[in-house]
This record gives C-alpha cells, sequence and structure tokens, in this order.
C-alpha cells in the first residue's frame, strides 16, 4: 500500500508551479500527465498486493480497468505444464503419438455404429419430414375448403350486391317519379291560383255590369214616365 | 423606466439557484428602477402546490405579484412523459405536454403578463424551461429579456425551446459555456446577450475558528456546499474521497454543508451538517482548505463564486463545462474527470499551501473583476440602456 505513495508524490513534484502566475491549464496537463500513468505505476510486482483498488468496498464502479487487472501469472499455461518425470514421460509419448492419432480413432471407433447412427438419425429425419408432409397435406386441403367456401360466400356476397344494385336503381326511379310529382303538384297550385285570380275578376266585372244594368233600367223607367207625361 | 422580474418561486426561504438569484438581482436593481415580481404561489418545486396566498405582498421593499398554480404537478407521470418525449420520436405537441406537466402551470400569471405588458418596460424571465417563461416569452416578446440558467441536460435539445431562444429582446447569460451551448442549439446570434452572472453576499466577518469550536472539527477539512443528490455528482465525490483516504491516508476531511437526499456514507472524516445558516456557511467555507463542487450540471455554481470571493481555492468536477471553464479563466481552481486525476489534484491541493494561496488570489481577483454587485448592476442597465436606444 505504500510502496505507491511515495512514486506518486515522487511524480507530483515535476509539475513546475511558477507562483506569481499560476496557470491552471498547464498544472492540469501535469496532473492528467501524473494520473494517465497510474494504472501502468499499481500493475507493478507488489503494488498488486497492496492497495486493492480494484475492491474498493463502496465505490467499485469507479475503479479502473487497468486498476482491476489481475497479476499477469499465466496461469492457464500453468496448469498444463509438466511437473514431475511421469509428465514428462507422458508427454513425450503424446507427443510422439500424435502423428498416429487419426489412424488410432479409426480402429478405436467401430465405423458401423457410426454409419448406423447416421442412418437412424436420417431415418428419424424422414419420419419427421413424412408427418410434416402429411401435416401440410391436412393444412392444404383445410385450407382449399376454407377458400371454396370463401368463394362460394362471395359468390351469395355478390348476389346480394347485384339485388341491392337493383334496389337502388329502384330506388332512384321512385325519387325520379316523386320529384316529378312535386313539380306536377307545384304546377298545379300555380294554375289554381290563377283560375281564383281570374274568377274573382270576372264576378267583379259581372256586378260592375249588373249596376250598370240597374242604372239603365231606372233611365229606362224615367225617361218613359218624362214621355208618356 | 418599470421592470418585472417573472421566476417559478420567490420568498426569503426559497434557496433555490435561479431563484435566489433572481431575488438577489431584483433586490439590487430596485434602487435604480421601481421593481415588481410576478411569480406563482408555490413552494415546493417537486409539485408546485399552491402555498402562499394569491395576491400582492412585499418582500424586502419588492412589490410580488403571486398568481395560483392550476395544477400541480405529479412527479411520477412527469417522469413518464419526461422518458418518452427523452427516448422516442415525439411531434411539438408531446413537448408541449410536457412543458404543461412540468409547470408551474399558471395560467393567470400569463394573462396578467398579456394584458398589463405595457405597464413595464422590460420583463426579465429567469429559468428557460418552466411553463413561466415559454408562454410569458410569447406574450410580451417585445420587452422580454431572458435569464435561462441553462445547464447542459437534456431537455435544452427540445425543439420548443430553440424558437423560444429567437424570441425574447435580448440575453442576460451565466457564462460564457451556457452562451455557446444555446446558441449552437438555436443559431440565435442576431438576438443580443451579456454574460453578467450573479453576485453574492459575503457577510462582513467571518470566522474559521468559531465554526471549528461549534462543530468540533480539527484538522484540514474540504468542503461541499449545496444539495446532495445525484444531479450535483455527489456520489462520485464519495467514491473518490473515501478511495483517496485508502491509499494515501490524509488527515483530509469531507465537510457537507446542504439539505441530502442521499445516504451519506458512514465515515469518521466525513461530517454531513445539513442546512445551515448563511453566517455558518461563510464561517465553514472561510476554514476550508478548498472547495470540492462535484456536479455535472451548473450554469453557474453561486458557491463557486463565494469561496472565490473569501479566496478559497475550488476542486470542480470537469464534465461540468462551466466549472472547468470558470477554473481555467479565473486561473481559481483545478479539475478533475476522473479519480486518478482527482487524487492527483487534491494531493497537490493539499501538500502545497502557496498553491491554494494562489488559485485563491486569483479566484478573489475574478469575483472582484467579474462578480461583484456593482459590475453586475451596471451590466442589468447596460442592455436595458442598449435595448432602450435601439428603440
Amino acid at each position: 500500500m505504500d510502496s505507491s505513495k511515495p512514486k506518486a508524490a515522487a511524480k507530483a513534484a515535476p509539475i513546475e508551479i511558477d507562483y506569481d502566475r499560476v496557470n491552471v491549464a498547464e498544472i492540469m496537463a501535469g496532473i492528467q500527465k501524473i494520473a494517465a500513468e497510474m494504472p501502468a505505476d499499481i500493475q507493478k510486482p507488489g503494488a498488486a498486493t497492496g492497495v486493492p483498488l480494484s475492491s474498493q468496498g463502496p465505490a467499485p464502479a469507479s475503479s479502473g480497468a487497468a486498476h482491476s487487472a489481475p497479476p499477469a501469472l499465466p496461469q492457464t499455461d500453468w496448469s498444463l505444464e509438466p511437473q514431475g518425470p511421469k509428465q514428462k514421460v507422458k508427454k513425450i509419448v503424446r507427443r510422439l503419438m500424435r502423428p498416429f492419432f487419426p489412424v488410432i480413432r479409426l480402429l478405436a471407433l467401430p465405423i458401423h455404429e457410426e454409419l448406423r447412427a447416421t442412418i437412424k438419425s436420417l431415418h428419424e429425419t424422414n419420419v419427421r419430414l413424412d408427418e410434416l408432409a402429411r401435416l401440410l397435406h391436412h393444412q392444404a386441403e383445410d385450407a382449399d375448403r376454407k377458400f371454396d367456401l370463401d368463394a362460394q360466400r362471395m359468390d351469395r356476397g355478390e348476389l346480394r350486391l347485384d339485388l341491392l344494385e337493383e334496389r337502388l336503381k329502384d330506388l332512384d326511379k321512385s325519387m325520379e317519379y316523386i320529384r316529378l310529382l312535386h313539380n306536377l303538384d307545384h304546377n298545379l297550385v300555380v294554375e289554381l291560383t290563377k283560375l281564383k285570380i281570374e274568377t274573382d275578376t270576372l264576378k267583379s266585372k259581372v256586378r260592375i255590369l249588373e249596376k250598370d244594368q240597374e242604372h239603365a233600367q231606372k233611365r229606362e223607367r224615367a225617361l218613359e214616365e218624362q214621355v208618356l207625361k | 423606466m418599470t421592470i418585472a422580474f417573472v421566476v417559478q418561486r420567490y420568498g426569503l426561504e426559497i434557496n433555490g439557484g435561479a431563484e435566489l438569484h433572481c431575488r438577489w438581482v431584483a433586490e439590487h436593481m430596485k434602487k435604480y428602477m421601481p421593481v415588481e415580481v410576478l411569480t406563482s404561489c408555490a413552494y415546493d418545486y417537486i409539485t408546485w402546490r399552491n402555498h402562499y396566498p394569491e395576491g400582492e405582498e412585499e418582500i424586502n421593499g419588492i412589490r410580488v405579484r403571486r398568481f395560483p398554480v392550476s395544477k400541480a404537478r405529479n412527479p411520477e407521470r412527469f417522469g413518464r412523459i419526461q422518458n418518452r418525449i427523452l427516448e422516442n420520436e415525439h411531434r411539438e405537441q408531446d413537448e408541449l405536454a410536457w412543458l404543461e406537466e412540468e409547470g408551474p402551470t399558471s395560467p393567470k400569471l400569463i394573462h396578467y403578463i398579456r394584458k398589463n405588458r405595457t405597464a413595464y418596460d422590460y420583463i426579465i424571465f429567469f429559468s428557460y424551461r418552466y411553463y413561466h417563461s415559454y408562454y410569458g416569452i410569447q406574450a410580451a416578446p417585445d420587452r422580454a429579456i431572458l435569464v435561462p440558467t441553462a445547464e447542459h441536460d437534456p431537455v435544452i435539445h427540445l425543439k420548443i425551446f430553440r424558437d423560444l431562444f429567437r424570441m425574447p429582446r435580448a440575453f442576460i447569460y451565466n457564462s460564457e459555456e451556457e452562451r455557446a451551448m444555446i446558441q449552437s442549439l438555436s443559431q440565435n446570434e442576431a438576438v443580443p446577450g451579456l454574460v453578467v452572472g450573479v453576485g453574492t453576499e459575503v457577510p462582513s466577518t467571518f470566522s474559521a475558528e468559531r465554526f471549528r469550536k461549534k462543530h468540533g472539527l480539527d484538522g484540514p477539512y474540504m468542503i461541499y456546499i449545496g444539495r446532495i443528490d445525484q444531479n450535483k455528482g455527489c456520489p462520485h465525490l464519495f467514491d473518490h474521497f473515501l478511495r483517496f483516504k485508502r491509499e494515501t491516508n490524509s488527515p483530509v476531511k469531507l465537510v457537507l454543508i446542504g439539505s441530502t437526499v442521499l445516504k451519506i456514507p458512514a465515515h469518521p472524516d466525513v461530517r454531513h451538517l445539513g442546512f445551515l445558516p448563511e453566517e455558518d456557511k461563510f464561517d465553514a467555507l472561510s476554514g476550508a482548505e478548498l472547495l470540492v463542487m462535484p456536479s455535472f450540471y451548473e450554469s453557474l455554481s453561486m458557491v463557486t463564486l463565494e469561496a472565490w470571493a473569501l479566496g478559497r481555492p475550488v476542486l470542480a468536477n470537469a464534465k461540468c463545462e462551466v466549472l472547468k471553464g470558470q477554473c481555467l479563466r479565473s486561473n481559481g481552481g483545478l479539475y478533475y474527470e476522473n479519480y486518478g486525476e482527482f487524487r492527483e489534484a487534491l494531493k497537490l491541493l493539499l501538500s502545497d499551501e502557496r498553491l491554494r494561496a494562489a488559485l485563491g488570489r486569483n479566484g478573489q481577483a475574478y469575483y472582484d473583476t467579474n462578480y461583484t454587485w456593482d459590475i453586475v448592476e451596471h451590466k442589468y442597465l447596460k442592455i436595458m440602456n442598449d435595448l432602450g436606444a435601439a428603440r
């Protein structure tokens, strides 16, 4: 733990500061340089056994990837390394036998079993395919039936549509007829009104003629009286 | 000249960033012109439920008109809608539905602005992402000034805001980074804007010793001030700090000031003191070796300015562009992007007293040049005078 401290302190020293004219940008450049070098320090031997930077309790997320890298020990290779004379002999024998491994595998594995397994697998696949084909056939037949039914329904629907169209045409005709009747109605009302006015006028004329006649008769009687005197 | 400030919440007991920012600016501008505040009746920023009575009241000499919130926010439904629009293709109507849900939905406030806009020469809207700014600016675009207080959060990419950012007469930005972000999103370079920010109220006296005595603290400590939650980067701060302690055996302590929604790690060198009065806060800040600011989203960070006002250095999260930019411009703080940089920067700051002092001096000079109230007030006056001259 302490091993990293003097190093960092020693690295802080190179930041040159002019205390009369402090330049934050320059100081920060120095700090960033030191901070950038920090992971390398931590990975050095001894540092890994020091402060456990990658397991900081409340701050696991903030630890850098470089900090959490394990010590550079070739652990996987190490586990395969021969450790005694017996392992060494085994390794030499294995290396000598390596060219013959395919032959050994061929001899050791019964081919007919492999073929049988393959054929069995193919047979199972065929059975599955047959089953799938049968299902597909059924589904196709169902689809055909549905299609026929739908076609029939559509035909029926079309017939209904034709009937509806005819009804619509009849309705159009009826509406036209009603419109004509309405016009006729209107014209009749107009004519009747005219006739009524004419009747009233004629009646007035008759009344005037009656009065004129009455007056003429009175005058006639008066003249007759004068003549007879 | 009469001006109105429009903000989502307003009150002496409201300590939210944009709300406090608005109150301080309004209180400082009242000496130059009549100032009014138009706001909602809400106190709770999660639900916006009506808390204050509707109508007028006076707070620190400013007339405040409160309008009721017609629909309280359902946080669960809001979360669902927000996830849907952020993760899926959507229409403008969906974004408007999100805005309605975000609130504080106060149609009466918008109606008032539309009806009485001629009573004010300028209407200054705070926080772009809320209902009052979106509809309020549309109700009075000819006299609207927007203080967006924008952070780099995903909703800023919504289409409705792209259009909104081209609408006001002018912008008052909190930082160069905020201006660059809004301009790159909306191409609103034609709309005049000034980087202003906000000043801070530093008490005339403060004492680190008083704070140490009161809270039984000895030895060096770094301080975090603010809401302790996920968005403020506090989980990362805890991880980095505990790891730093394990690796370096440093005696430094972490003092946390502010209300929390997270579980604070149980460690003898992590001290959570809760919400403290302003006086205690400045006492604590003056005694700290440095202020740590781990937030990912900030449009200004008032507490960073407070640290610089007291001459304390800052260690900030570089993933927040504003904080990094402020550190670089001021030369008043260091920043980090990962644990390695946090460790090296903190180690350097704790071990080098001269560096801390130099960074603190630079921060203080930066604060004095850009963020004293005198400067902030004159920038506000300048932008209003420029707009008046252009009329």
